[in-house]
């Protein structure tokens, strides 16, 4: 072992955390190397004073502060009703805060009403020419329709305009409010 | 559940046994804890709210204390923690220097301090002024190394402990003692010799 080994094994040595043969390696050097020993005398006086430190004496009773004191105070803030009110004020402040936000920088302008005004009337059935489609066909159908019964002729004419809008597939159609049908 | 349960029992105000058991582990060690907090801290008021603070820390905790561990351990684990997060930023130091630099005032105190040790007839004088030099040597060290040193030869753990309360391996603790120690030989040279010419 170099000195330098052995001066990085030094701490450890002192502190009785070596293997046994590391101790005796270094025991070994010690007693041939004046300048190890030297830097192991010092270590140890360090650690000798570290450990004759008197422990400094708390300017106050601490557990008595703690206790009477400190957790009380803690526990104050933790079960005092104000606290919860305010906690409670500041979730329903931000909250408000958010929707004025949101408000503002999403308005409802007359164009965007009208936009959605539109799509909602071009799909409503009532709007149709209804009256236009069946007449349309009323040359070929005329003496049927007449003939039949009248609930039966309204529930054909229904039929008749389902198909024309939701024909073959039956499906709806993306974008198509169901609530019209 | 078990956890909930304990936890309801410490966070609602009758809770006697667990107050009771915490106050109790508490006043075994509280001069311990004190004294750890002081040589981390270096003064009184810093101290004593590390020792407030991590106290109050580890009685919110303490259902999740297994019995059987060591308290003081844990709650050196926690008096640590607090330290690195907190005191580190507010530290008030009262000259940043790098490590290689002579700290001013012990190259005022050297002249002074040296010959003094020979005349100074009363022990008790001079421990208390060589416990003043260890401690502002001591606040010279990195946290890691001052906290590992502390807990070394001033609370005299052994590597294993100290690995468990900074949270770090054998090596790491190795280390950290090793270069803490050198780092003090160093502040602390001129006063070692003077002590070993004394004695001698
Ligand atoms: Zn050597």
């Amino acid at each position: 072992m170099n000195c330098h080994r052995v001066q990085s094994l030094l701490s450890a040595y002192l502190d009785q955390e070596l293997s046994s043969e590391e101790r005796r390696l270094i025991r070994n050097h010690i007693f041939n190397c004046p300048v190890c020993a030297q830097c192991l005398e010092e270590l140890s006086r360090i650690k000798k004073y570290l450990g004759g430190l008197e422990p400094p004496p708390p300017q106050i009773d601490l557990i008595d502060h703690f206790f009477s004191y400190k957790l009380h105070i803690s526990d104050a803030v933790d079960s005092n009703p104000w606290e919860w009110c305010k906690r409670l004020t500041l979730t329903a402040a931000c909250i408000f805060l958010f929707l004025l936000t949101s408000f503002h920088l999403f308005p409802v302008t007359n164009t965007n009403r009208s936009i959605a005004g539109q799509e909602v009337e071009y799909h409503t059935y009532d709007q149709f020419t209804t009256y236009q489609l069946v007449n349309n066909e009323q040359n070929s159908n005329v003496n049927f329709f007449l003939e039949e019964d009248e609930t039966e002729e309204k529930k054909k004419k229904k039929k008749k305009i389902d198909d024309f809008y939701l024909p073959q597939h039956k499906a709806l159609l993306p974008g198509i409010p169901v609530s019209s049908r | 559940m078990l956890q909930t349960e304990t936890l309801s029992l410490v966070r609602t105000a009758p809770a006697p046994d667990v107050l009771e058991e915490f106050e109790k582990q508490v006043k075994t060690y509280e001069k311990a804890f004190y004294h750890f907090a002081y040589r981390l801290t270096g003064n009184h008021d810093d101290a004593e709210d590390l020792t407030q603070e991590a106290l109050l820390k580890a009685y919110r905790a303490f259902h999740r204390f297994k019995t059987g561990t060591a308290f003081d351990r844990w709650v050196y684990q926690i008096i640590y923690r607090l330290f690195i997060d907190q005191y580190r930023k507010k530290r008030r130091r009262p000259f940043v220097a790098s490590l290689d630099e002579s700290p001013p005032y012990l190259d005022q105190e050297k002249p002074k301090e040296v010959p003094d040790h020979s005349k100074l007839p009363e022990d008790f004088a001079l421990r208390h002024e060589l416990g003043e030099t260890i401690q502002k040597a001591l606040l010279r060290l990195p946290e890691e190394f001052r906290a590992a040193v502390v807990l070394c030869d001033v609370q005299g753990f052994s590597y294993e402990e100290i690995s468990n309360i900074l949270q770090c391996s054998l090596g790491t603790v190795r280390s950290r003692i090793h270069r803490g120690r050198r780092q003090l030989r160093e502040h602390l040279h001129p006063y070692l010799n003077g002590e070993r010419g004394k004695k001698q």
